[in-house]
């Protein structure tokens, strides 16, 4: 799907580092820039990110700049309209970024996914930038573009790996009433009531002195699938009643409240890496990517670089590692119906 | 226990995602979603049995459109075993029986697996039954409602074109009592006109005037002077007459401030020569010369097929010294006009119908059965008044009540 992977620290590179052909740019959203500059024979487009992740580390400052193979296509689709893309019969894989703050990510996803080949696969993340504010995050050469996607589609096979680490801490809940992204009611009860004497049960943080984002992202909820892994919605406010979660829950969802520790998550994403890579051998692979939520990057602060070790881990040394840090995670592990996911990593193994 | 504990918590969730629409597609493809999201199906397919074509017709799929093509319909599978494994896609194939229609699931799972998938479904198969024929029947009652619906609209625009004919029946019959009617006006004066004439005509044949002398010059000349001034005076009473018939007949869209008496006069100067030609009296009474603002040729076409109906009757019975009174008055703010004949009555059995359309009790040829119904139309629905008919000891009295104003 890509070639040529590379990090740059400073937008005016791109005229030196970009030669005929086109690009994706993975773009740190403290990166100064005003645009994206016009290049002759080089078309490119971008999204803004929390962070941006390569070879290893994180980065607030910088681009990955990833080269299209010849293989790969890259459009632009308004997420309102996701009928106006229609996938090549021979793809094999989508890379998809979102806008992170569209209402739409969950019908824009399962619509562009229904359309696909039996076995196309489907990896993808949301973009935006840390004031979670929907900002026009989705570029082109001669545009900013809000509630928009980039789709790049290829014939080529990817390797896909999802895995949280999350466990129950106290469930289930049944979610009783529900309105697209609020969750207004838990068990016939204010949303809010029931998760906060959870979370104050289990740990010394209190709503009133701490913030609410810094609780909600060490205690997300999990919607409940038979014989399969939690799905992650992590609470981002509330009014005192209602929880407002990032993607829709449908209403009478099973719910827990979930915990982790910091060796969970730092587990499930070496686990994700290892299911991604699958049977693969080294010489196979053409890089890996990784999509890893903005909210397991602020939990495990300091120690999130053991997470991409953990993830590096299942390949072999000096295999490129690339990627972002999200706003919301999105694939199909297997063939299944696909998910938009929050607090999750995904990892993605490119072949060659 | 845990596998157990969510089993139970899934048949709650897909229970309760059943009968969330009494439209059949939505509830069914919002029940696949939350199924197949929550087992991890590949794909799902709703057959609904048609029972006209006694074909399975695709309701809903979900999942990749591109497993559309696994599914086979449901008369390749409906007599095997409900779990069939495809070791050419390597797929598992689940089909639930809902009534008449089937459900397929495509799933990539174990065999143990798909077997307790299929116990999950079969715990809520019934509800899903009783939804399924919950959301039929309602369809089936909106296609009733939509069907009397179209039923009241077709009755409503027969009547519709029933009133139509009716009036224009009416209008037909209106002519032919107008023409009579014009007929009897003219009888007279045509008939004076040719009296006229004659007398000229033998005058000259028999040369009863000396042209020979000035005095029989004179005498002719002052002769035909007469007789041209009488002829002249006839054919100007005769365009008086077609004058005031056309009058009557034109539409009379505005209303116009008028006493019952002016119409009254009006209707006479119609009808008067031929109730006076059968010897009917007309005797009228005037008691109340308050103006009404309405439809005048309209109230005296009324007036007109009352007298008109009252002469009949007096004819078709012979009555010796046929009488009709007319007399208007007023009672609070209703100026009435009354008018009574002596010609016996109306049946008392007729009576409760005379106002209904197409009733008649005269021969089909002198009759259409509508001159009351109009009349009744007119003076209540275009006039705001009432009509009524009574009968007096000496015969049949119409009452027609309009407001002042």
């Amino acid at each position: 799907m890509f070639e040529c992977i590379s990090f740059i620290e400073h937008i005016e590179s791109l005229h030196v580092k970009l030669k005929k052909g086109t690009y994706l740019l993975l773009i740190a959203e403290e990166t100064p820039f005003l645009d994206l500059p016009k290049i002759a024979d080089v078309r490119m487009c971008g999204a803004i990110f929390p962070r941006v992740i390569f070879e290893g580390k994180t980065y607030a400052k910088g681009i990955v700049v990833a080269k299209l193979k010849e293989s790969s296509t890259m459009h632009i689709v308004e997420m309102d309209a996701p009928q106006s893309y229609h996938a090549a019969k021979n793809t094999n894989a989508i890379f998809a970024i979102v806008d992170g703050f569209s209402s739409q990510i969950d019908d824009f996803v399962e619509a562009i996914y229904t359309n696909l080949p039996q076995n196309t696969k489907f990896i993808g993340s949301g973009s935006g930038k840390t004031s979670f504010i929907q900002e026009p995050v989705i570029l082109d050469n001669e545009h900013f573009y809000m509630n928009c996607a980039i789709i790049v589609a290829s014939s080529m096979s990817i390797g896909i790996g999802v895995k949280h680490g999350w466990k129950s801490l106290v469930g289930p809940f049944i979610a009783t009433q529900c309105n697209g992204t609020s969750l207004e009611k838990i068990n016939y009860k204010d949303a809010f009531s029931i998760y906060q004497e959870a979370v104050e049960k289990d740990s010394d943080l209190r709503f009133e002195t701490t913030p609410f984002f810094k609780i909600s992202r060490r205690y997300p909820l999990g919607i409940i699938r038979y014989n399969k892994d939690f799905v992650v919605r992590e609470p981002v406010r509330t009014d005192g009643k209602n929880l407002v979660v990032v993607g829709n829950l449908d209403e009478n969802s099973v719910l827990s409240i979930l915990k982790a520790d910091k060796e969970d998550l730092i587990q499930a994403a070496q686990e994700a890496a290892v299911h991604s890579r699958g049977v693969l051998e080294a010489s196979d692979i053409e890089s890996i990517i990784v999509i890893d939520c903005v909210s397991r990057y602020l939990l495990l602060g300091d120690d999130f670089g053991e997470e991409l070790q953990a993830i590096a881990s299942a390949y072999q040394k000096n295999t490129l590692m690339w990627g972002a840090i999200s706003l919301g995670e999105i694939a199909n592990t297997n063939q299944e119906s696909i998910e938009f996911y929050n607090n999750t990593c995904v990892v993605g193994t490119f072949q060659k | 226990m845990q596998q157990l504990n969510e089993q139970l918590l899934i048949t709650f969730e897909c229970v309760s995602a059943i009968g969330t629409s009494l439209h059949l597609a939505e509830m069914v493809e919002h029940f696949l979603k939350i199924f197949s999201r929550k087992t991890g199906a590949l794909a799902s397919i709703y057959w609904e049995y048609d029972t006209k074509t006694q074909n399975y017709q695709q309701l809903c799929l979900t999942g990749k459109k591109a497993f559309q093509e696994l599914f086979m319909p449901p008369a390749s599978f409906m007599h095997d075993a409900l779990i069939h494994y495809d070791k050419a896609n390597d797929k598992y194939f689940l089909h639930v029986k809902i009534e008449e229609d089937w459900i397929s699931f495509i799933f990539q799972t174990s065999a143990v697996e798909i077997e307790l998938i299929q116990s999950i479904i079969g715990s809520f198969q019934s509800k899903l039954e009783n939804a399924v024929r919950a959301c039929k029947n309602h369809l089936e009652l909106i296609e009733i409602n939509q069907t009397l619906e179209r039923r009241v609209e077709e009755e409503v625009q027969k009547n519709r074109d029933k009133d139509q004919h009716i009036l224009q029946q009416s209008r037909l019959a209106q002519m032919g009592e107008m023409i009579s009617m014009i007929a009897h006006q003219w009888r007279q004066p045509l008939g004076s006109i040719s009296a006229v004439a004659a007398s000229i005509k033998f005058k000259t044949t028999l040369n009863r005037f000396d042209y020979t002398t000035p005095e029989g010059i004179d005498a002719s000349k002052l002769f035909l002077s007469d007789a041209m001034s009488k002829i002249e005076s006839y054919v100007q009473f005769l365009t008086h007459t077609i004058d005031d018939f056309r009058n009557f007949f034109k539409p009379n869209k505005q209303k116009e401030s008028v006493t019952l008496a002016q119409l009254v006069n009006r209707t006479l100067d119609i009808i008067g020569k031929a109730l006076e030609i059968n010897g009917i009296t007309i005797k009228v009474e005037t008691r109340a010369s308050h103006e009404i603002f309405t439809y005048a040729n309209e109230v005296t076409q009324v007036i007109l097929n009352i007298l008109k109906n009252a002469e009949d009757v007096i004819k078709e019975r012979e009555i010796a010294h046929a009488q009709i009174f007319i007399t208007i008055e007023n009672e609070d703010s209703w100026q009435i006009i009354s008018i009574e004949d002596n010609a016996g009555g109306i049946p008392e059995h007729v009576l409760p119908h005379i106002f209904e359309p197409y009733f008649s009790t005269k021969s089909e040829k002198n009759g259409s059965g509508l001159g009351l119904y109009m009349s009744k139309t007119i003076i209540e629905e275009h006039c705001d008044g009432e009509i009524l008919a009574t009968n007096s000891p000496i015969g049949a009295k119409f009452i027609i009540k309009l407001q002042e104003g």
